[in-house]
Order: structure tokens, then sequence, then C-alpha cells
């Protein structure tokens, strides 16, 4: 048992923290994502190019017992028409769901959607809403690590 | 928009601090509500689930940490399922004795123990997980044991001889 290798087309992947150098020379994604490096930002690469297909910022509110995603993007060439990589959000969210864990939060990760997409993460990921907060925990964060982390090889 | 880029970016809340404050407020407030609510059974399973994923991380590193010898996660296991080491090795069906020594570092586990704790912790820890974290600390072993490599290789005849062979020395 691995964490998942495997997106599409034989390319593996790994979800890891990001340095300012490492933001500075992206060019696919708008965020300002150096503004977030006061909180935790990851990325997630392919491991055979190099290519990072997706960034993540988390808040680990150790206090409050949860995790907060406060930024997530998708690199532009994997968005609309041309999308290469099915997943990348999935693994992303996912992966805030096992740092929560980790951290002794029960899987407890939050976030704040356009309000648009409420249905969406509440459909896909079955998140839940408290007020403007969608949040996710349990075995429903269990189930997210186990569909887009696990890799059972 | 279109199904497929309906996803492609969880951007800053457009929230102002006031209304930010208000909205974390509520939720804290039902996140603790919850917790007061979580069952023992609930907190037993994240607190495996966390187990494993730290497993997880530490398999997919590969580098060997003292902290995470099984004898180590062993412990762990005991102490979040909140059960004595007797009533433990009673429920997976090995000796007391037996238990105490893997736990202890004097023995490694067989597959077998690893497909019984798998069993026990309603398969949360797969025996392949657990095998991978045994095999970290035995490879290193392996690599390690001069004295032992020393005491095989005497024992070998007719060793072959082939080009480049000395750089295995």
């Amino acid at each position: 048992m691995r964490l998942r290798g495997l997106i599409l087309r034989g390319g593996g992947i790994k979800v890891s923290p990001i340095t300012k150098k490492e933001l500075k020379k992206l060019e696919n994604f708008e965020f300002e994502w150096e503004k977030e490096l006061r909180f935790e930002v990851f990325k997630l690469e392919l491991t055979r190019t190099k290519e990072v297909v997706g960034l993540l910022s988390i808040d680990k509110l150790f206090e409050k017992l949860r995790t907060e995603i406060r930024l997530l993007e998708i690199s532009k060439p994997n968005i609309g028409k041309l999308i290469r990589y099915d997943r990348i959000a999935g693994i992303l969210i996912a992966f805030a769901c096992k740092e929560s864990f980790i951290c002794g939060f029960y899987g407890f990760v939050s976030l704040i959607p356009k309000t648009r997409l409420i249905d969406h993460y509440i459909n896909k990921y079955g998140f839940k809403q408290f007020g403007r907060h969608l949040a996710i925990e349990l075995e429903m964060s269990e189930n997210l690590m186990n569909k887009y982390l696990i890799d059972e090889k | 928009m279109k199904n497929k880029d309906v996803e492609y970016s969880i951007s800053r809340h457009n929230l102002t601090p006031l209304q930010k404050a208000k909205a974390d407020k509520k939720l804290v407030r039902k996140r603790f509500e919850r917790l007061s609510e979580m069952t023992d059974e609930q907190k037993i399973y994240a607190d495996l689930i966390s187990l494993k994923f730290r497993a997880i991380d530490y398999v997919e590193q590969g580098i060997f940490s003292e902290s995470f010898l099984f004898s180590e996660f062993l412990k762990r296991y005991v102490s979040i399922i909140k059960m004595s080491r007797r009533k433990l090795a009673s429920d997976l069906g090995i000796h007391e004795t037996r238990f105490s020594r893997i736990i202890n570092k004097k023995e490694n586990p067989g597959i077998r123990l690893l497909y019984r704790i798998e069993e026990h912790s309603n398969k949360i820890l797969p025996a392949s997980l657990l095998w991978q974290i045994v095999n970290i600390k035995l490879t290193l072993d392996i690599e390690q044991n001069t004295k032992e490599r020393k005491k095989e290789s005497r024992l070998v005849k007719n060793k072959l001889k082939l080009l480049g062979a000395s750089r295995h020395s």
C-alpha cells in the first residue's frame, strides 16, 4: 500500500511542501501564492516531468481542531476543455484530509467556496454546510483519502 | 460554466473580516458540539486512521526511524484501542510471552501476525503496510550486518569471478 502514484497516462504524482523560490518560477497559476507562505503551501507535481499541476494552501488550526483549505488552484493547462489530468482537486482536498487526521483533528477539513459551487462540493466530495463554511470529517474524509490517495497495488 | 472546469480553484473568500469571524464562530460552535457527541468508537477509528497515514508517509519516505519500529507501532496500537497487552495477545491468538518479545524488539513479527492485526483493526491497518514497516528495519539490518555477511561469506564455495566483481566486495 502506498499513496496513489497515478492520475492518468501512467504518470506518478507527489504532494510535497513548496518553497518561495519554486513558487516564483511557476507560470501556470494566477493566485498570489507567495502571500500564502505564512501558512502551509503544497504542490502536486508529476514525478516524471516535475511539472506542478496543482497548489494547495492550508491553515492548521490546532486550538479549533480543524484544517482550513485557504486556496486551491489547478494549473492553467489542466483547466476546461484542454484538461490533461483529472482528479487534481480531489487529490489536493484528500491530502488536506490526511493532514487533518495526522494532526489529530479527526479528518475535519473546512473551506469557504463560492456560493454557486456549494452544491458541487456537497455532491462530489460529501461536504456538509455549516453556515458559510463547508466541512468534512471522519468517514467521509476517509472515503476521499481512499478514493484519491490510496494505491492498493 | 461547464462541469469540467467548475472546480479549478478554491479562491480567497470574499468575506469581510467581521463576516469571516462570524462564520468561523458558527463553525467552531458546531465543531465542538460534534466533538462532544463523538463516541469512543469514533475516536479510536479516527486515531487509527491517523496512525495508518503516518505509517504510509513513513513508508513513502523510506528512511528508517526509531519511532516507527514495528514495536513502537504496536505500542501505539495498544494505546489507541485502550486494551491491555495481555488481552490483545489473547485476541490475536499468540502467547503473551511472544507478544512481549515483539513489543520489546526481541523478535520480529511474522506475516501471520500481521494478517491478524489487519483483521483485529477492522482492516484499517493492512498487513501489506505493516510488512513494509517491518521491512524498512530488516533492510537496514541486512545492509549493516557486516559480521553476519562475513560469516556467511566463508561458507560459500566457487564464487563467480566476473569482471567488475571487485566493486561489490
